[in-house]
């Protein structure tokens, strides 16, 4: 600073409660400054007027993190495959061929082979994309729409609604996936992906719910929460400006690891034949119509599963890397 | 920097050692988003029977170099920069791992702010107290328990000996307090660090726990460092006091000394802007602006830009922490101005 | 004398303890607060004083209108708050704003300062347009001592003292008669709190506000108060001028707490006479018979443990709840003047 002295109270922003450096025993109010807060003032403080905040500081430590960065640019690629495919194939998936049937790779100029109908492998692995990635953003973008409302309701008002919320949530629990997709999904008799995603939707939402409910909880009785109460402020308005934006950041990590959890669940229920059916072209319906060949044809099952796999993997590291990133205490 | 000299009239020294003594002790906090400097060239000394105050805002360091001393600075992201801590003249920095663990409990222990987060939820109180004594001592289970009832009764916790198997959440504050208190005394050491001991109490409470502590000192004559931000408890209880400002100590003396006629800027806005309980003042005095972050001290004097005396030289240069009476020492350019004001 | 702008009457708040999960059974109840009686005038600062657990702060709640009382009333220009209608509500919300202790806490992370600050307005749209506000905004931040260009930062880039202005901007937004002061300086060192303890004074020169002050720090409460009003366990037990209470002391409990605060002044150490009470506060859910201070009180007689005294003047000419009422000079006032001189000699009357 050049000039000597402040004139005005507001000129130092480098002025943090500065407690947690001083007794980590201490448990004034004011020692609920972490390390990290202190550190990003030291950082937001340095000459320029950076709007430090929660999400501006995790998005920092997020472009640091590889695992983050290898994660993001895989589904990057996954997701480019899911909306131009053709960006990855020439071929057409479902132009089949079935003397071509079981063909390996190499065979006709195919990278990786045909499969039992002589469909192209690869152009299919392709095409399986955007059905796990559609799939996985509708049945957790459904569920955060049923989630975050009524836990939202339920964590505010308490009362019977939570109570009958509460119940509702330990009967879907208590549902199996398999058996409640069995019993949902026999209803319609050619269920697409709009029907498997209504099913993993009825079966997957309660946990965000559980998870928002126990965030406004601790939220809802905050001083700034009291001080619009006190300012006279709607309900609406506590819940949509105060709450809600205070609580969302443990759901987005489950959310985001729960992408990987549906799109291996539809590949799950199409392996058993519960989910989509052919001719849809989805990752489970690979693997399982190269079951009877694994001893022959390894790579019928090998290549779905591993693309499979990664791309689970891929959500589940993303979320973890979401998870330190906005909780510092956590690392 | 020069250590401080200990011109406690009450307490008599042979041969110039101190009980404790730490010299020119600097502590460092290396964040991923920069260098904390929590204590900077910080030396004082200890003697038997006295208490010396370190009196700081939250944020000054002032609980840093205790840590320093019990061992119980967090490393990563702390380090010791540089500086000793010499107990009965060995550099505590420096000796093997074992032989400090040997210090640290039996000789010098240390009281916390928080009674319920220091002391374990899972086991009983007596079990706690009767554990220093198996690890320290090596005493039965039985002989470990029998010394904690005493000890409790010494702390004066009522019904001492029914209150052994009970929990840390089923005392009071005060209580529990207490509790932390007689653990700390359990194996009688020579120094006694008590990192605010008060600050979570009542003040009904907090005056029952500096009388317990003074008597306690009294009785077996161990020197007591009381880290506290609050002025009324130091002019209470403590014989000396050093006087922390971003990470340093800016003035140092005998305690009726430096209230009564401060030294440094600091300490006097800190006595200026503090209401008081027996005189109804119109208007306080405070200190313009706030601490600063240790991460970005100010050139100069640290203090500088809060100071109503500061001139262009303390921006430039960091006053050093000089003697100005006899048993005074004050790290301000103007520190005799001060003085006399 | 004129019209109370808020009063408090009888107010008693008990949060039921309950046992079993199915059928929920009232076992008992915390009595937080057990008839508490206040009058806030225009203009005047009221101070209530009390140690944690005394119920000051459910006290704060239910005159906010945060909580319902179990039995009581809260009166704002002598209409009762929990019997409003929702104009009138709207009104009360208008007028009477609260400052909170943690300035950590009280603002939200996810705002920025001009939105915290704006926010009333957007609640009570009425009292300012649209178009004026972000100048309003600014207004206010330098009204309390902030730099106006710092409203697009958010809260955690301020320190403790700096983010209690922004909670003072944002309760001064809507032009209220009172404000609730609930612990405003506790969290703040304590270089910072007289910055704060100054501005809340120049604030009510020039706004007229009247402010009730909760807080612990009997020095603080003395310095800002014109009234003061000590709790213990739920009920007031001394109620006065600031110098009927602290210069006229006449409840056990008041000379105690008196008594037992530190001075910071070399030359009043050893000058008052040390009250230390025996033991702890009782728990509010099953509170002593009779006077609730009794269990820790050096004067109890029997009578203390069988009938409530009431807060009434007994000739010591303000109202204390104590049987055997009795002004004691607890706290010298002393003559800052002639301190200096006698500073060595009071070192060797400190006994260790």
């Amino acid at each position: 600073m050049s000039d000597t002295r402040p004139d005005r109270l507001g000129a130092p922003v480098d002025t943090p409660g500065g407690t947690a450096l001083d007794t980590p025993v201490e448990t004034g109010p004011g020692a609920a400054q972490d390390l990290k807060t202190e550190a990003a003032l030291v950082t937001g403080a340095g000459g320029d007027l950076r709007q430090a905040s929660l999400w501006s500081d995790a998005w920092r430590s997020l472009r640091r993190n590889p695992v983050f960065v290898g994660a993001a640019l895989l589904l990057l690629v996954l997701a480019l495959m899911a909306v131009f495919p053709q960006l990855f194939t020439g071929t057409d998936p479902e132009d089949c061929d079935i003397t071509f049937g079981r063909q390996g790779p190499g065979v006709n100029g195919s990278l990786l082979g045909y499969d039992l109908q002589g469909c192209d492998y690869y152009s299919n692995l392709v095409y399986g994309a955007r059905v796990s990635m559609a799939i996985g953003v509708l049945v957790v973008g459904g569920s955060l729409v049923i989630g975050v409302v009524l836990g939202a309701l339920s964590g505010y008002y308490g009362g019977w609604f939570d109570s009958l919320m509460s119940r509702i949530t330990d009967i879907f629990f208590g549902l199996p996936l398999i058996l409640g997709a069995i019993l949902i999904l026999n209803r319609f008799d050619k269920p697409g992906l709009l029907q498997v995603s209504l099913a993993l939707i009825a079966l997957g939402w309660m946990t965000i719910l559980r998870l928002l409910r126990s965030s406004v909880i601790s939220v809802k009785d905050s001083d700034y929460v009291q001080a619009a109460k006190a300012l006279g402020a709607s309900d609406f308005r506590i819940i949509t400006r105060h709450i809600l934006p205070n609580c969302l950041a443990p759901v987005l990590v489950y959310a985001t690891i729960a992408i990987g959890g549906v799109i291996a669940a539809e590949a799950t229920l199409s392996f058993l034949g519960i989910g989509l059916q052919r001719p849809s072209i989805s990752w489970g319906l690979q693997i399982e119509g190269g079951r009877d060949f694994v001893r022959t044809e390894p790579r019928l099952i090998l290549l779905p599963s591993a693309i499979l796999s990664v791309t689970v993997l891929a959500f589940i590291l993303l979320g973890d890397a979401l998870r330190d990133a906005l909780d510092p205490k956590s690392k | 920097m020069t250590t401080l000299p200990s011109p406690s009239p009450a307490v008599a020294r042979a041969g110039g050692e101190h009980l404790l003594e730490v010299q020119g002790l600097s502590v460092e906090f290396r964040t991923p988003y920069g260098v904390v400097r929590a204590v900077r060239d910080v030396s004082y000394t200890l003697d038997r029977g006295e208490t010396l105050a370190i009196l700081g805002e939250s944020g000054s360091g002032k609980s840093v170099s205790a840590q320093t001393i019990m061992g119980i600075l967090e490393s990563p992201p702390g380090h010791v920069t540089g500086g000793r801590i010499l107990y009965h003249g060995q550099d505590m920095l420096t000796m093997p791992k074992d032989e400090q663990r040997k210090l640290r409990g039996p000789e010098i222990s240390m009281v916390f702010q928080d009674a319920l987060s220091a002391l374990n939820p899972v086991f009983t109180v007596g079990a706690q107290i009767a554990e220093m004594f198996r690890a320290h001592r090596g005493a039965s289970k039985k002989e470990g328990l029998e010394k904690a009832a005493e000890l409790m009764d010494r702390v004066r916790i009522p019904n001492a000996r029914g209150r052994l198997k009970d929990y840390p959440h089923q005392f009071s504050g005060g209580m529990r307090q207490r509790v932390m208190i007689a653990m700390a005394l359990a194996l009688d050491p020579t120094v006694l660090i008590a990192d605010e001991p008060t600050t979570a109490l009542d003040v009904t409470v907090q005056a029952q726990i500096m009388d317990l502590l003074q008597e306690l000192q009294a009785e077996n004559g161990m020197g007591v460092i009381l880290i506290t931000h609050d002025l009324g408890v130091v002019n209470e209880v403590a014989d000396r006091v050093a006087v922390m400002y971003a990470g340093s100590i800016v003035e140092t003396g005998l305690i009726d000394e430096v209230f009564s006629r401060p030294a440094h800027p600091y300490t006097v806005g800190l006595m200026s802007s503090i209401p008081r309980v027996d005189a109804r003042d119109t208007r306080l005095t405070p200190i313009v602006g706030a601490p600063p972050n240790l991460a970005r001290i100010p050139s100069g004097c640290a203090f500088h830009p809060r100071c109503p005396r500061a001139q262009d030289v303390c921006a430039v240069e960091a006053p050093a922490l000089v003697e100005v009476a006899p048993g005074r020492r004050s790290a301000c350019h103007f520190a005799e101005e001060v003085l006399s004001a | 004398m004129p019209e109370p702008l808020l009063e408090v009457k009888g107010l008693v708040k008990h949060f039921p303890i309950t046992l079993g999960v199915v059928r929920q059974k009232q076992v008992g109840a915390v009595r937080a607060v057990d008839g508490v009686d206040l009058a806030l005038y225009p203009q005047e600062t009221v101070g209530l004083v009390g140690e944690s657990g005394c119920g000051k702060s459910t006290v704060t709640k239910v005159l906010m209108a945060l909580e319902k009382p179990t039995a009581g009333q809260v009166l704002h220009h002598g209409k009762d708050v929990f019997s409003m209608s929702a104009k009138e509500q709207k009104q009360f919300r208008r007028s009477v704003q609260i400052i909170f202790q943690d300035p950590y806490t009280s603002l939200n992370p996810r705002m920025t300062v001009g939105d915290i600050v704006g926010e009333p307005w957007e609640i009570h749209p009425e009292v300012l347009p649209k178009k004026g506000r972000q100048a309003a905004v600014q207004d206010l931040l330098e009204r309390v001592g902030l730099n106006p260009d710092f409203i697009n930062r958010y809260p955690h880039q301020f320190s403790g003292g700096q983010r209690q202005r922004i909670g003072i901007a944002r309760a001064l937004a809507l032009k209220p008669e009172v404000i609730v002061c609930d612990e405003p300086v506790s969290a703040l060192d304590v270089s910072v709190q007289a910055q704060v303890v100054n501005l809340l004074g120049d604030l009510q020169q020039e706004f007229g506000l009247s402010y009730l002050f909760i807080a612990h720090d009997l020095s603080v409460v003395r310095h800002i108060s014109d009234r003061v009003n000590v709790m213990y366990l739920g009920r007031i037990i001394e109620s006065g001028t600031n110098e009927d209470v602290y210069e006229r002391p006449a409840h056990p409990y008041t000379q105690a707490l008196l008594s037992a605060v530190p001075s910071h002044d070399p030359a009043a150490r050893g000058q008052k006479k040390r009250i230390v009470l025996q033991g702890d506060l009782p728990s509010p859910a099953d509170p002593p018979t009779g006077c609730h201070f009794r269990t820790r009180c050096f004067k109890a007689q029997d009578v203390c443990a069988q009938e409530y005294p009431p807060l009434v003047d007994r000739g010591q000419g303000h109202p204390s709840a104590c049987h055997f009422a009795e002004v004691v000079d607890v706290v010298p006032v002393e003559d800052a003047a002639s301190a200096p001189d006698r500073v060595t000699s009071l070192r060797k009357t400190r006994g260790r």
